[in-house]
């Protein structure tokens, strides 16, 4: 154990001291990251718009249907203004908010008559998200008001005009409402919203959400790779052999590597997650348990890739042969292209890989869904996985790799 | 301290021990001199447990490097040939690690990090990453770091090449030193001089056999109190020889048309002698060594060759 600290402490020191390395590794992906960021601006799972209505009916049913925007779910997502019609396309043209809804005078009446009823509905073209909440949602109320015509329509018939509605008929209203809201819950939700936008092309596309944590595996690949490569440094600079003639072997030299790789991968997740969060809205359900994720998985990766070093015949293989796993498993696994822009074959293929696969737990983890035996079972998996490598390393250091 | 016993190493087909077998105690220095290849490194890596014997056995400090490695492991320092450190990390930073790899922590480490420091010369550099430091220095903190931990067992791999004359007898001091505190160190080297004024036995290794091994007086007289003349120049092999027999009190160790080595008893007197017959019988002598009996010399009768080719 005392081996292992001072090991960790050296490795760790020697990274302090010559940074460089380990700077280019998580650099290379903070820079796509950057780029994206810059290209794609700030994606949120809960999209935020301002809605302006323009209420020119000014009746019980204009003012129950401007006040449902501001309701529910939708409540979280929209912050509604009312303005006049003029004011509204003025601020419209200006881009100041996401969708203006008209209603037009004589909207009650008709409604009342069961005649159709029109609004009018102006978007922003520079969004998509919440001009598409919006819409639907007015749509899915006109629907339930229709639906209110027909159950109540006699009812509505005798409504004598102007004055207040009967507590029958606001039960039935909020009976309308209640559908309406359950009707638009689905627009919401985001992980629909989720898999919806993430599946076309020209639907709206959460970049954060879909880049970001391929973004943090790339980094977690490439350091991963370029700290095994380390053991070759080590064997040409005689201070491997050195450390295999002392009491810890070269146990306490592997050990203290490992868990300065995992310190390492623990405070780029943690970088990561925060950094995502406050720069790119990323969403993170669990933080803590998606860091520990990183930190663990990362462990698990460095290994299999020591696993490659320590069977690589010459240094010169060692290296080539990292830099070719790192780039097709980045490739194949999500890094570059997230799965669902990939052909379906790649995803299937890339969903299988070390790396991919530890993305795809990742996140879950933020998205926050997935049942906890599931995310156990993915710990003690590569808990598995990493002692298998571990074991193997070991021998292979000490039979073969050092003669 | 160390016991060698009939140990057999090989690389492949090639053979790089043979039948070693040698012993070193407690407050002992043993020299291990050989040329280049002799297989000295290749002793002390079984010796450290690097490298598994082929036959044989190695204990150290009494436990089985094979069966009982980490407590043979335990008790051992060593300095290997090549320069083993950190670049990146300070010479200080190099001693706490390879000191703590053997267990020294805290007050101690710090301690004892000064004074090998202080010992090696390098008190003032404590701080600067290695990479800026000379060969020799380098060479100096590889010893050090090596000597940190005080270990009871010490295996240096030719710890002064290239380090400065000044330095070197800083070094070969504190090497003694180690030695007087109960320390059994394990020499290994090619400069002659260094193993006759170092070691309190020596070890003579070539092709992976130890060929000689005793203090230097007992080598000195397996030379008998023989001169070593050494002739250059052009000869007839076969007729030098038969002429040099003739002679009493000559030994042909080497007979080739550039070069005649032999082992003379009372070679002042005889030399004129010599030098006469060979030149009449038509012989060309350009240069004459001859060299009082030495570690140099006995290499030379027992292997037919110089040690540094
Ligand atoms: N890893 C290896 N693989 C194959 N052959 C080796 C290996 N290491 C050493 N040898 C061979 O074993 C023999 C002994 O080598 P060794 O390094 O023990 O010699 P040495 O006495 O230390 O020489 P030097 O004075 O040059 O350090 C040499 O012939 C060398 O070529
Ligand atoms: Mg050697």
């Amino acid at each position: 154990m005392g081996a292992l600290l001072v090991s960790l402490r050296k490795e760790l020191r020697r990274y302090r001291r010559d940074p460089l390395g380990l700077a280019a590794w998580i650099g290379i992906p903070v820079v796509l990251a950057v780029l994206l960021f810059l290209l794609f601006g700030r994606g949120s799972p809960t999209p935020h718009g301002r809605v302006l209505v323009a209420d020119q009916d000014d009746s019980f049913f204009s003012r129950m249907l401007a006040g449902a925007y501001s309701q529910g779910p939708m409540a979280e997502m929209l912050a509604v203004e009312a303005v006049t019609a003029e004011e509204g396309r003025r601020r419209m043209d200006r881009g100041e908010a996401a969708a203006l809804v008209i209603i037009p005078e004589g909207f009650g009446k008709s409604f009342l008559d069961r005649a159709p009823a029109r609004v009018e509905i102006v978007t922003n073209p520079a969004q998509s998200i919440v001009p598409r909440i919006v819409v639907e949602a007015t749509a899915a109320m006109l629907d339930a008001a229709g639906y209110f015509q027909e159950a109540f329509g006699e009812d509505l018939e005798s409504l004598p005009r102007g004055e207040a509605p009967s507590d029958a008929q606001v039960a039935a209203m909020a009976v309308a409402v209640n559908h309406t809201v359950r009707q638009a819950a689905k627009y919401f939700d985001p992980p629909l919203i989720d898999v919806e936008t993430s599946a076309g092309e020209d639907e709206s596309t959460d970049w954060g959400a879909l880049f970001f944590p391929g973004l943090l595996y790339m980094a977690v690949l490439l350091a991963a790779g370029g700290m095994s490569y380390d053991i070759w440094r080590e064997k040409q600079m005689g201070t491997l052999p050195r450390a295999a003639s002392s009491p810890g072997s070269v146990t306490a030299l592997l050990g203290g590597k490992l868990a300065a790789a995992v310190a390492v991968f623990l405070a780029l997740g943690a970088a990561g997650v925060v950094g995502g969060a406050a720069l790119l809205g990323l969403d993170a359900r669990r933080p803590v348990l998606a860091v520990v994720w990183i930190g663990f998985s990362g462990g698990a990766l460095y290994l299999l890739s020591m696993l490659l070093q320590v069977h690589a015949s010459s240094y010169r293989s060692a290296a080539i042969g990292n830099n070719l796993a790192v780039m097709l498993l980045a490739l194949v696994g999500g890094s570059f292209f997230p799965f669902e822009l990939m052909p379906a074959w790649m995803a299937g293929i890339g969903m299988w890989t070390p790396n991919g696969w530890a993305l795809l737990e990742l996140r879950r983890l933020l998205s926050g869904g997935g049942d906890p035996m599931a995310a156990l079972r993915a710990f003690a998996l590569v808990l598995g996985v990493g002692l298998v490598c571990w074991w193997i390393c070991v021998r292979r250091l000490r039979r073969a790799f050092l003669r | 301290m160390i016991q060698v016993e009939r140990l057999r190493k090989l690389y492949g087909a090639l053979v790089a021990v043979e039948n070693a077998s040698f012993e070193v105690r407690a407050g002992e220095i043993f020299g291990l001199l050989g040329p280049n290849g002799a297989g000295k490194t290749t002793t002390i890596g079984c010796i450290s447990g690097l490298l598994r014997p082929d036959a044989g056995s190695v204990r150290v400090n009494g436990h089985d490097v094979g069966a009982d490695g980490f407590e043979a492991r335990r008790s051992l320092g060593i300095v290997p040939q090549e320069i083993a450190l950190y670049e990146e990390l300070s010479a200080v930073e190099n001693l706490e690690y390879w000191g703590g790899l053997y267990g020294l922590r805290g007050r101690e480490l710090k301690e004892r990090s000064r004074e090998v420091l202080e010992l090696t010369g390098l008190a003032e550099r404590a701080t600067e990453p290695v990479k800026g430091f000379s060969g020799g220095m380098k060479r100096r903190l590889n010893l050090a770091c090596g000597l940190v931990h005080e270990p009871r067992v010490l295996l240096l791999d030719e710890p002064t090449v290239g380090v400065d004359p000044q330095s070197r007898v800083r070094l070969l001091e504190v090497i003694r030193e180690q030695a007087r505190a109960g320390a059994c160190v394990l020499y290994t080297t090619h400069y002659m001089e260094e193993a006759e004024t170092l070691c309190d036995r020596i070890g003579v290794m070539d092709h992976g056999r130890i060929i000689a091994q005793g203090t230097l007086a007992e080598l000195r007289a397996m030379l008998g109190e023989r001169d070593m003349l050494r002739l250059t120049g052009r000869f007839a092999p076969a007729a030098a020889r038969r002429l040099l027999a003739e002679n009493g009190g000559v030994e042909v160790v080497q007979a080739e048309e550039s070069v005649l080595l032999c082992a003379v008893s009372d070679a002042p007197r005889r030399l004129p002698g010599l030098l006469s017959a060979l030149a009449e019988s038509g012989m060309e002598i350009r240069d004459v060594t001859l060299t009082q009996p030495s570690l140099e010399s006995l290499f030379i009768k027992l292997t037919g060759k110089e040690l540094r080719e």
